[in-house]
């Protein structure tokens, strides 16, 4: 099965309605949605990601396509189970726990499978906590993957981190490169 | 020249001694004066001689309200809690939708502990510290959207609901604008306009839903007499130029920018940049060579143009022999340079 346009093109934009309806005439019409997701929706978002990382779109419009994609990964999930389709690891997304996290809601989350812990950091404020996360978590086998607006690599590897992401699409390398390691 | 006298006759363009020095102090101000932080924000007679002090021991041309971004936020109802040696954390009480956004009812800022201690901070600055230049704050339109919404809801609205957007943006706007006024009168001599939040979101929404509003700010601090300040941390370089056109007098440029260079030849000659100094990688963590190269660095790309600051807050883990050298690089430009001046002339030279 080759790329699905409409599809693509809906993820990439950020327009969940139509990203459900193209999915749900696909589950209708028994398609693969294993195919679908490795032809066309990790490549929507390896798109938007690259836009991402080169400035030509920003946080929102990144947000909206992951949300996109979100609505999609929703419809297809129980079909891919159903399919033998294993995920390949769990990551922890500390952006996706919610904003000033503190160390225990990381830790909860290691202690529910995660194998990598993703941190970023908007303000300067907020960086120096990276270091008590790693700190804490160092001998829980989990690795660490940090980012965000001041953070740099010389910061990742001064306070222990295991990966550094420039951006999000970065950090999904960062993930990959770790996940090789572990 | 006190510190005052240097950053007026700086921005007017006029020869300095020295350029001015206005590093972003906030957590550190509150250890090096032992002042827990949770009253430091709360209250000016912490913070007031937390800040004076630091600007008399460092030699900082400014005093400033900065702690936290949540006293509007407060102000709108968010809950805030105020860990005794840490940044405030913010509670819950976001706004559920943008509509409800939409909805959103002025303050006073009177009426509220957060912007009442801010205008009674400026009141005190103008008694004991009247010859700094004393620095009040607002929060930017799209920052403080951010804070009610969150910033992932607040992405999602643009997108979503962006008439309810305008409508919730045109009352943070108003509000700032009715306590960027208290805050004149209490004796600001300039109002920082913070709207970090804007560094992520690029320039065709920050033309769509921020620039009318900063420009409404900046015009309205102008009309008060005052000096406007425009605050974006992060990188900035798509949004440099439409920062400069709201009219700012100080421009403030982040480390993640790459060059203040190609752009100093759009300031106006009231205006300047405050930058860009890495605040973790130099200000912290490097050594008194690497600060005095890097402050330098930004007066050479700003064509003289710039006050002597990091581009964000000057980290609490930061030793004060480091901040005593980054003061002291802020006199050793005249060295290199003779006489510092803010005038058109050098800055576009």
């Amino acid at each position: 099965m080759s790329k699905n346009e409409a599809l693509f093109e809906a993820i990439t934009k950020g327009k969940r309605k139509d990203v459900a309806d193209i999915v749900q005439k696909l589950i209708d019409d028994k398609g693969d949605v294993v195919d679908l997701l490795n032809e066309t929706m990790i490549p929507a978002m390896r798109f938007v990601g690259d836009k991402f990382s080169r400035n030509e779109i920003y946080v929102p419009e990144m947000l909206i396509a992951a949300r996109a994609m979100q609505t999609g990964l929703d419809m297809i999930e129980p079909l891919l189970a159903d399919s033998g389709h294993k995920a390949r690891a769990k990551v922890c997304i500390g952006t996706d726990l919610g904003v000033d996290c503190s160390v225990e809601k990381y830790e909860a989350a290691v202690n529910d499978g995660a194998q990598v812990v993703c941190l970023s950091a908007l303000l300067t404020t907020t960086m120096p906590y990276m270091k008590n996360v790693v700190e804490k978590l160092k001998d829980r086998g989990v690795k660490i993957v940090i980012g965000g607006a001041p953070i740099t690599e010389e910061y990742a590897q001064e306070i222990g981190a295991d990966g550094y992401g420039d951006d999000a699409n970065d950090a999904v390398n960062a993930v990959e490169k770790c996940l090789a390691m572990a | 020249m006190n510190g005052r006298e240097r950053t007026l006759t700086f921005l007017q363009g006029s020869d300095v001694d020295r350029p001015p020095l206005h590093p972003i102090v906030m957590r550190w101000a509150a250890a090096y004066a032992g002042v827990r932080y949770s009253s430091f924000c709360q209250d000016y007679r912490a913070k007031c001689p937390a800040m004076l002090r630091c600007a008399e021991e460092f030699g900082f041309d400014w005093v400033t309200t900065l702690s936290d971004p949540y006293a509007e936020a407060s102000a709108f109802g968010i809950e805030v809690e105020y860990p005794e040696q840490d940044l405030p954390v913010d509670r819950g009480g976001h706004l559920p939708s943008a509509e409800a956004a939409a909805r959103l009812q002025p303050f006073d800022p009177m009426h509220h502990a957060r912007t009442r201690n801010r205008i009674r901070e400026i009141e005190e600055f103008r008694r004991v510290a009247g010859t700094y230049f004393i620095v009040g704050w607002v929060e930017g339109p799209i920052a403080e959207y951010g804070d009610l919404r969150g910033l992932t809801n607040a992405s999602m609205d643009f997108f979503d609901d962006p008439d309810a957007v305008h409508e919730a943006l045109d009352v943070i706007t108003g509000c700032a604008i009715d306590f960027i006024t208290r805050q004149v009168e209490a004796g600001a001599d300039c109002i920082g306009i913070g709207d970090a939040f804007c560094s992520q979101i690029g320039p065709d929404l920050y033309r769509t839903f921020a620039f009318e509003r900063e420009k409404r700010m900046v015009d309205h601090v102008h009309k008060l007499g005052a000096i406007a300040k425009l605050h974006i941390c992060g990188n900035t370089n798509a949004l440099i130029p439409d920062m400069i056109r709201t009219g700012a007098d100080i421009v403030d440029v982040d480390h993640l920018v790459p060059s203040m260079e190609p752009y100093a030849g759009l300031l106006a000659p009231h205006q300047v940049f405050s930058g860009k100094c890495d605040p973790v990688g130099v200000i912290q963590n490097g050594t008194s060579q690497d600060i005095e190269a890097c402050v330098r660095e930004s007066w050479r790309q700003a064509g003289g143009r710039c006050i002597v600051s990091a581009g964000c807050e000057i980290p609490p883990g930061t030793s004060t022999s480091n901040l005593e050298a980054f003061a002291a690089s802020s006199r050793s430009i005249l060295h290199s340079s003779g006489a510092a001046r803010g005038s058109a002339e050098s800055g576009r030279g």
